[in-house]
């Protein structure tokens, strides 16, 4: 009985030191990639939503520019039609209704809290980059530091995805498409999130199957390199990547 | 009150374990006092092991055993353990730190509790935590679930202890059907183990398996 006591207690000890060890980086890139994703969808909501808003005062402008970067950049002085560098003769000529003072300072804040919002998704970027290349840097160099934090993301941990295989890579992300195909129905996915590679997305359809399974192979030995080793494997792993990619582009 | 097995009571069709902290809930069951012993409500569709008493099976567990137990999750069903066991001790292994926060919080308040943060296919790594031991139950939804049970039963269960399962098929296999996964991971249970009891836990928990085991 009492070497029962003895062996909980030494249990519970060493159980709560485990608990209290140091946070691993890659614990602390998945749960900041997350955010960051969440953090990304929020904001592009909100900001269609801010335009809509603006548009009632400023319409040509906000039909003039596409990108949501560069609306940020030009308002970044002020939303004040006759304010806007550039676009001086357009607020002129405008046909966007009259707004009270007091109804612009609220589309001003509303705007200032967009601009707070960007301006922390950008310094959440670079600490995924700086945390990747820190403590990921073969994989990150391959697929760039943010898509290959969203795979960690997936598997759970830089230590599960090195001991995934290829084929499972290949496909995290894209887990209700492949179940439901084991299931009977449908097609088997080719590709989960790593279709967001560019070597992925910018082929024609019927080759992005085979870049992926490429690419996933090549991610699952990076991250392997940086799990078990510290070789540096990554720029390697990219040329041949890259060559694959090439190989692919120019068949027909 | 009816105790139906050693530390078990049922009344009204609900099962119920003594509080051995009385007071305290774990994870917000309800606490019933009968004739100043204080009774502690145990869910069926919360803990497989509920699930499979009321299904029947008799767990064979006594007040003075020693369990070791694989998958602890939050020690909610551990504490219910801890309850039965009151001469013995539960070793509680849980391999996520997230839930095993929980399990070290509940086991903290109960004495025979001892929480173990390790992976439970490497029994090697907590050998030193984990005496013999009269039964083993295991409910890690993993599939090499049977290997693992194999591994620890082997190394920790004493020669006439008891080994208690549940099996999800969805965590074998998510495409084959339930009866094949069931009867493949008996047949690996089976080089090592006697089936003595089994029942399907329907209607608390879906495509699950539970089975009472001996030593071959």
């Amino acid at each position: 009985m009492t070497d029962k006591t003895d062996k909980r207690k030494e249990a519970l000890e060493r159980a709560k030191s485990r608990l209290r060890e140091e946070a691993s980086r890659d614990q602390l890139v998945i749960k900041a990639v997350k955010m960051l994703d969440e953090a990304s969808g929020n904001f592009q909501d909100e900001f269609e939503r801010f335009k809509d808003w603006y548009s009632i005062y400023f319409p040509e402008l906000m039909e003039e520019l596409s990108e949501d970067e560069h609306v940020m950049k030009i308002l970044d002085k002020g939303l004040k039609r006759e304010e806007v560098k550039g676009f001086e003769s357009m607020a002129e000529e405008s046909t966007g209704k009259a707004l009270k003072e007091e109804d612009l300072e609220m589309l001003q804040r509303s705007f200032g809290m967009l601009q707070k919002k960007h301006q922390a998704k950008g310094e959440l970027e670079e600490y995924i980059e700086s945390s990747m290349k820190e403590d990921a840097s073969n994989i990150s160099t391959l697929l760039g530091p943010l898509l290959a934090a969203r795979l960690m993301a997936l598997a759970g941990s830089l230590e599960e995805l090195a001991k995934k295989p290829a084929s499972t890579v290949q496909m995290l992300g894209a887990e209700k498409a492949l179940f439901r195909y084991l299931r009977g129905n449908g097609t088997p996915p080719k590709h989960g999130i790593i279709f967001e590679h560019e070597y992925v997305n910018t082929l024609p359809e019927d080759k992005r199957g085979k870049m992926a399974r490429f690419l996933a192979n090549k991610a699952v030995m990076a991250a392997r390199v940086d799990q078990y080793s510290d070789k540096n494997k990554g720029e390697e792993y990219r040329e041949k990547a890259r060559e694959k990619y090439e190989e692919l582009k120019e068949e027909d | 009150m009816d105790e139906i097995q050693p530390g078990i009571f049922s009344q009204n069709d609900n099962l119920y374990t003594v509080n051995q902290v009385p007071g305290e809930k774990v994870y917000g069951e309800s606490l019933q006092e009968i004739d100043g012993v204080e009774y502690r409500a145990w869910h069926a569709n919360r803990s497989k092991v509920a699930a499979a008493v009321k299904n029947g099976i008799d767990l064979a567990v006594s007040q003075e055993d020693d369990v070791l137990y694989l998958g602890a999750a939050s020690g909610t069903t551990v504490s219910h353990f801890s309850d039965i066991l009151t001469e013995g001790f539960v070793f509680a292994v849980e391999y996520s730190e997230t839930v095993g926060r929980d399990l070290v919080k509940v086991a903290d308040k109960r004495e025979n509790i001892a929480p173990i943060i390790a992976d439970a296919r490497k029994p090697e790594n907590y050998s030193d935590l984990v005496p013999e031991v009269d039964v083993v139950f295991q409910d890690i939804s993993q599939r090499d679930q049977p290997e693992i049970f194999i591994k620890n039963a082997k190394k920790f269960l004493k020669e006439d202890g008891i080994g208690l399962i549940a099996i999800k098929a969805q965590s074998i296999s998510s495409s084959r059907e339930p009866e094949k996964v069931f009867e493949e991971a008996k047949e690996k249970l089976d080089e090592e183990f006697e089936i003595v009891e089994e029942t399907r836990l329907e209607p608390y928990e879906k495509d699950h398996l539970f089975l009472k085991m001996k030593l071959k």
